[in-house]
């Protein structure tokens, strides 16, 4: 380097031009802004740093340590993605990170708590998690990040289905309010998630889900889309895929040699295979209450494989070994033993209950079979029985919620994140188990209580990231449901 | 059962409890210290803290009636106290039960030279969980060491059945104590007794026959003074006491009598006050009709309930001194249209019927007996078999029976069973036959492998072939309150104890260590009530913030296990696998204290709700609501008197005043729901009709689809008569209709003018003025926008209702 | 209750009776099974259902015999019975499947490797 350029001064110009442009940037809260003061004392910093990293490199031994610790304060972030993180450290990385909000103004506490739990996954040590947790039920108000990094301690504790939802409303942040970070983070977990758990066909989907994929995801998003078989007709399928694009993606594994095992299984493996085994075709019995007996078993022990053709068979084996022909032994029988009459509405109440119990461990779709029109009444009463219940439940919790609310009764802000998701599992199951008729009238019972709980996190509580997600939720099932006066609202308060 | 059985059983009863013991043939009745077989149920404590329990204390109730206890039982399970103000002390019914049993105990010591360690006691059917654990703990601190409960009316059948011929079929066990009646039917088959169903009232019973003769009294006597006389007044109780006890007398002498005098010296404001009465037993049968129809109100609908008309019922049991008065006896015969049983004396029925039912459980008085002589065969037999062919089972145990091959039974006219060879776990099973109704006894033969005889200890059993019964059911189901005032049933009224049950629920909400205040509730309840505010609650489970590892969110699976033994005991336990603990702590199981004076305003606000339905009902000439109305009126009755008692002090009013109250309020609501259906299904096929209209003129075509599902939905609920349901349907159906009339271009004016119609109401008047002008100024310039714009800022500062839904009981799970 | 739990705790397996079993037989049966259970005897501590056997506990032998006695709960027991041996409840056999694919979260770093 020559002497004779300035360059200390030059670096000074440089980081003030860019703080400065950062600093005057439109305010949102949601972006990153520097504060005032940084405007001064970075560019010094920055200065101070590159003059003792030339002496250093002159041979000053002490200069290097100076050097470096001012490099750790002026780019704390950087340090703990290349050294915490990898060497296992989430406590110091925590703390390392917090630092950055000497110069950054938006709370850096959430992005601290992401930052932790990637190096609490690196640890390898189950001793970390515990304490993590404790900080994530620490925070009275939990970002994008924030939510990210509850979502993987979930997701270490075991309960993947949970950090999955959180993924999936995180993924749902608006695109013209939030940094995209938080949203491709995301998005990444539900692809790599979905990838390992054998489901191609979720896991393209989100990899091309919107913001458009790149890095990671765009890698994982080819692997699926191989092993999905999809082709040209496919819209995931881009015209401009050709096997030079294809062969770019693949090559990007490289990038990343963790991601090479997956390439190589995914070689390997032909395209629509699936690491879930079939269902076993048993041959039915011939006498109707066996066959009956029958196929309510199997439904009872494999609730998993159970779809909706199945379901109806049962239906239709209960209704035939109930009918009045087939119950007139019983009648006889019973009447044999001095039992008054009605052993037949015993037997078809006892039927019932057990339909009942199937359709709510099932986890395909009903709302189809209903109008079907040889369903059996049977089929007909304990679907209107799951369905009441279900909406029994639903409004039960949601007056709690809003009895919570109405009284001011607050709660951690992860906890106030749990209890909704908890509402919102509970709305699905009502749909998804009854068809689009019950998604209407769980939405007429959630909508109300659950605006009231974000407008209350958003105005009394200072919350931002969470209520905008519940607004998020609102509209898009308000749209679900053709519930115009709804969009209307939560349009205007997503926008927010 | 060995030769020398001793099996004892106790009848607590309300006015006089009794104890018997039942030696392998005949059950004998205990004489106490003065030779009788009854001992008054009454305690005294005097200034020296000396006890004195049964007549030697009764003797004393109208000289120290401070000092001296009867009729307790009632309140057994409750925190109520006695005063005792001679000796400065309090005590429980619990306590003072513990002192009857006490000198029961001693009174089987002193007449047969064993002090029992374990035995039977009685308890009403319908006794509560806490009554029934209550009466545990006394027999326990009376110095049992095993206890077991059995319901009186299914002693007094076995007691019954012991002594009858011919016993098949339907019988009906008809128990009026002193406070309490039950009424059972069982059914005798195969020498076996089944209980098929049993009811009763705790608040029933020969008392108040006693209090029906007082209010009689007073209101015939001609005394001025005494015609003043007012169960309400605290003042009078030791006069009113000195009354019921003369009236009882009066109703014990009309039992051989037509006529009695009653005419007790009452002590009244330092004065002694002479009535001077004659009761004829026509009299007595007309106060004493409307309690026995009530008793016969319960028998039917117990008889109804399980199918048995006519012929069916073979014959009528009475237990219980009030039994025998023949005016009831003749009533109650001639409405069931049964026979009575003969030749039993209903006052130590019970008691008989405990210590057969000890012998039938095996419950030997003396505990485990040590015997100097090592026991080689360790057997299993009923001691008491309605089989007349029952088994014998063994196991061999002890170095001595290591050749033992092979064990014979022999009965003592020389009978001989099968040889039972040993199988590879050493034990062996024996079918024997019993001579039918009389004490068997087997020799027990041992041979070895070589067929050379091998002695064997014990050397001999005893077998008795009589009357046996199922295990003791439970009275009243038992069950978990959810948040929705539902309740999970977890023992159905009648399973058999001992029983255990674990069921699955998820939490309604979230409970955060260190949370303040933040308990989880898991409320046990009894009853048959579906609503769980109806039933009554015996305990309840918790689970405190400050003792969870981790947050428990909402939704999170509770696994909770109740277990009740035949003491009346219950267990219960909460299993969170989420946070892998287990939750044990079981607040109070205490029967709820009664305050009268919070009492009152309850039964106000459900004689203003009567009074409401009962205009409509006639308005709109319901008359299956004006019969549901009548019965309701007769309850308000009984709550009126009860409570005028219990502010006079009567705390077994009170009880019954609280119970009636739970049984108006289940019936009042009853009531308004059959009312409100057809206004509901008025209303709804109304906004049916009205969202028709919007969604034809501005719908889309997705709604009307949604709002003919929506019609057809809310068709199937009508046709089930689901309120509930119902409601959601109608909440969908007018979103629907609103959301098309929102379209309407006139629409969002007239919200606005009904809002600006309010303005006065505004929390910023100033500022909503602004608004209401800002909102013309839209109007006049047809901007639609600004008029909503200005709706809406005008309804964020009017004030809101926020509707909050009052959960039964407080309960936390679903 | 589901109709496995319905099978499995059959009054009629329990107390190892034949449907047509006679009022007599039911008291017979639970004398006889409390009696070994009191003795520990193995041979009573387990009963053989059409769905593998299960343990015998005095609880479960009381409640047997008292849904027997009752001859509306016997009747819908006797429905409940399976006929010998046809129900075939082990899960479905593998069919030839592929081998599950790596942990992609652990690759990417967001999954401690289990």
């Amino acid at each position: 380097m020559s002497p004779d350029v300035p360059w200390v001064p030059m670096f000074h110009l440089l980081v003030l031009v860019v703080v400065v442009a950062l600093w005057a940037k439109p305010r949102d809260p949601t972006r990153r802004r520097v504060h005032w003061w940084a405007v001064v004392v970075m560019p010094v910093l920055v200065g101070a740093t590159a003059s003792w990293l030339f002496d250093a490199l002159s041979g000053t031994v002490s200069a290097w340590l100076v050097a470096v610790v001012c490099g750790v304060l002026l780019a704390p972030q950087t340090c703990c993605r290349y050294v915490f993180i990898p060497c296992g450290w989430p406590r110091a990385t925590y703390w390392l990170a917090r630092t950055a909000r000497w110069y950054w103004a938006t709370d850096s506490r959430d992005e601290a708590l992401y930052f932790a739990s990637l190096a609490a996954v690196r640890s390898g040590s189950a001793k970390r998690w515990p304490w993590l947790a404790t900080k994530v039920a620490a925070e009275t108000e939990l970002g994008g990040c924030g939510l990210l990094a509850h979502a993987i301690v979930l997701d270490a504790g075991g309960r993947t289905e949970e950090a999955r939802r959180t993924c999936i409303a995180l993924a749902s942040l608006d695109q013209t309010s939030y940094h995209r970070t938080v949203r491709d983070l995301a998005l990444e977990w539900l692809v790599a998630e979905a990838m390992t758990r054998g489901d191609f066909d979720a896991a393209t989907e989100w990899a091309f889900h919107p913001p458009s994929a790149r890095g990671k995801r765009a890698v994982l998003g080819q692997l699926a889309m191989h092993l999905t078989a999809r082709d040209a007709s496919d819209p995931f399928y881009d015209a401009a895929s050709s096997w030079w694009t294809r062969l770019q993606r693949r090559a990007w594994a490289l990038r990343w040699p963790a991601l090479l095992p997956l390439l190589r299984w995914t070689l390997r493996t032909p395209a629509g295979a699936s690491p879930t085994a079939a269902p076993r075709v048993v041959e039915p019995a011939a006498d109707p209450r066996d066959r009956a007996l029958d196929l309510q078993l199997r439904a009872d022990a494999c609730p998993a494989e159970l779809r909706a053709d199945g379901i109806f068979a049962l239906a239709l084996a209960w209704s035939a070994a109930l009918d009045e022909p087939a119950l007139s032994l019983w009648e006889e029988r019973a009447r044999a033993l001095g039992v008054p009459p009605g052993v037949g509405e015993r037997l078809r109440d006892a039927a019932l209950e057990m339909l009942v119990e199937t359709l709510r461990n099932a986890t395909c779709e009903l709302g189809a079979l209903l109008d079907r029109p040889d369903a059996p009444g049977i089929l007909h009463d304990a679907a209107f029985r799951v369905r009441s219940a279900d909406l029994e439940v639903l409004e039960d919790s949601v007056a709690a919620l809003e009895g919570r609310v109405s009284a001011d009764r607050r709660l951690a802000a992860v906890d106030e994140w749990q209890e909704w998701q908890a509402i919102v599992r509970l709305y699905e199951r009502c749909w998804t188990r009854s068809g689009l008729q019950a998604r209407t009238t769980a939405f007429t019972v959630v909508h109300r209580p659950v605006c009231a709980q974000a407008v209350w996190l958003w105005n009394q509580r200072d919350e931002r990231t969470v209520p905008h997600l519940m607004f998020r939720w609102l509209l898009d099932e308000a749209i679900a449901v053709g519930d115009a006066e709804a969009i209307t609202l939560q349009r205007s308060n997503a926008k927010l | 059962m060995a030769a020398d059985a001793f099996y004892v059983g106790f009848d607590l009863g309300t006015t006089n409890s009794a104890a018997a013991v039942f030696d392998g043939e005949r059950a004998h009745i205990v004489r106490n210290a003065v030779g009788s077989p009854l001992t008054p149920s009454v305690v005294r404590i005097d200034g020296r803290g000396r006890v004195t329990v049964g007549d030697k204390a009764r003797k004393f109730a109208e000289r120290d009636p401070e000092n001296t206890v009867m009729e307790f039982k009632r309140l057994m399970g409750t925190a109520a106290t006695y005063a005792f103000p001679a000796a400065g002390v309090q005590r429980t019914a619990e306590e003072l039960a513990t002192e009857v049993l006490r000198s029961l105990r001693a009174d089987v010591a002193a007449q047969f030279g064993i002090e029992p360690k374990r035995a039977v006691i009685s308890v009403p059917a319908l006794f509560e969980l806490a009554q029934s654990a209550a009466t545990t703990k006394a027999a326990l601190a009376a110095g049992f060491e095993r206890v077991e409960l059995i319901q009186e009316p299914i002693a007094s059948a076995l007691a019954s059945g012991w002594s009858a011929e011919d016993g098949e079929g339907y019988w009906l066990v008809y128990d009026l104590g002193g406070g309490t009646f039950d009424v059972s039917l069982l059914e005798s088959n195969s020498g076996f007794l089944r209980v098929v169903g049993h009811d009763g009232d705790n608040f029933l019973g020969g008392r108040d026959v006693d209090a029906a003769i007082v209010d009689w009294a007073i209101s015939t006597s001609q005394d001025g003074a005494a015609a003043g006389l007012s169960r309400s007044n605290p003042e009078h109780t030791a006069a009113i006491e000195q009354l019921k006890r003369a009236a009882e007398e009066t109703k014990i002498e009309l039992s051989r009598a037509e006529e009695a005098a009653l005419s007790p010296a009452i002590p009244l404001h330092g004065l002694g006050l002479e009535l001077d009465l004659t009761l004829t037993r026509a009299e007595l049968e007309r106060l004493c009709a409307p309690l026995i129809d009530r008793s016969l109100d319960v028998c039917e609908a117990l008889l109804h309930e399980h199918g048995v008309h006519g012929a069916a019922l073979r014959k009528v049991v009475f237990v219980g001194g009030p039994t025998m008065m023949p005016v009831l006896r003749r009533r109650v015969l001639e409405r069931l249209g049964a026979p009575a049983a003969d030749g039993l004396d209903p006052m130590t029925l019970v008691a008989r019927g405990a210590a057969i039912y000890a012998a039938t459980s095996n419950l030997d008085a003396r505990g485990e007996v040590a015997d100097a002589r090592e026991q080689t065969l360790w057997l299993q037999y009923p001691p008491v078999s309605s089989d007349t062919e029952p088994f014998v089972v063994g196991r061999a145990i002890g170095a001595a029976t290591e050749a033992l091959h092979a064990v014979t039974l022999v009965r003592s006219d020389g009978w001989r069973s099968t040889s039972a060879v040993l199988d590879a776990e050493r034990s062996f099973a024996v079918q024997v036959q019993l001579e039918v109704g009389r004490s068997n006894v087997f020799r027990v033969e041992g041979v070895g492998r070589d067929s050379a005889p091998l002695p064997v200890h014990p050397s001999e059993i005893k077998i008795f072939q009589g009357l046996t019964i199922a295990d003791p059911p439970l009275s009243r189901s038992v069950g978990v309150a959810l948040a929705n005032d539902r309740v999970r049933v977890y023992f159905e009224r009648g399973t058999p104890l001992p029983a255990r049950c674990t069921f699955a629920h998820t939490t309604t909400m979230t409970v955060a260590p260190g949370a303040e205040h933040s308990v989880l509730r898991i409320p046990i309840v009894q009853g048959e009530h579906d609503a769980a505010h109806l039933c009554r609650l015996v305990g309840t489970l918790e689970i405190p913030a400050h003792a969870v590892r981790a947050t428990l969110p909402a939704g999170s699976a509770v696994e909770v296990t109740l277990e009740l033994d035949r003491g009346g005991s219950l267990a219960a336990r909460a299993l969170i696998p989420a946070l892998a603990q287990v939750f044990e702590r079981v607040e109070t199981l205490l029967v709820p204290g009664v305050d009268p004076s919070q009492l009152a305003p309850h039964f106000e606000r459900l004689v203003e709700r009567l009074t409401a339905l009962r205009a409509s009902a006639f308005r709109e000439a319901r008359r299956e609501l004006i019969l549901v109305l009548e019965r309701a009126d007769a309850r308000v009755l009984e709550v009126e008197r009860d409570l005028a008692a219990a502010r006079g002090g009567d705390l077994d009013a009170a009880q019954r005043a609280r119970r009636n109250l739970i049984e108006l309020d289940a019936e009042i609501e009853g009531g308004e729901q059959a009312r409100h259906w057809p206004e509901l299904s008025a209303k709804a096929a109304r906004d049916a009709s009205r969202a028709s209209a919007w969604i034809e003129s501005y719908g889309t075509a997705q709604e009307r689809r949604m709002l003919e599902e929506a019609v057809d939905r809310m068709g199937e609920a009508l046709r089930r008569h689901d309120i509930r349901d119902l409601k959601r349907q109608a909440d969908v159906v007018s979103r629907l209709g609103h959301a098309a009339w929102l379209r309407d271009p006139d629409a969002w004016p007239n919200m606005f003018e009904a809002a600006a119609a309010r303005v006065h109401d505004a929390r910023d008047l100033p500022r909503a003025q602004a608004i209401v002008e800002q909102g013309r100024r839209a109007m006049a310039a047809h901007d639609n926008e600004g008029v909503r714009t200005a709706t809406r800022s005008l309804w964020a500062l009017l004030p809101e209702q926020v509707r909050v839904l009052e959960h039964g009981m407080d309960s936390g799970v679903r | 209750m589901s109709l496995r739990a319905k099978i499995i705790d059959n009054p009629f397996y329990v107390l190892e009776l034949a449907p047509t079993c006679a009022r007599a037989d039911i008291e017979r049966a639970q004398q006889v099974w409390l009696a070994k259970l009191e003795l520990s005897l193995q041979s009573a501590m387990s009963y053989a259902t059409p769905l593998g056997r299960r343990p015998r506990t005095p609880e479960a032998v009381r409640k047997a015999a008292d849904e027997l006695r009752d001859p509306v709960r016997r009747i819908a027991h006797e429905f409940w019975m399976l006929r010998g041996d046809r129900c075939d409840e082990t899960p479905s056999e593998a069919a030839e499947v592929a081998s599950p694919p790596p942990d992609a979260l652990v690759a990417l770093g967001l999954r401690a490797p289990r």
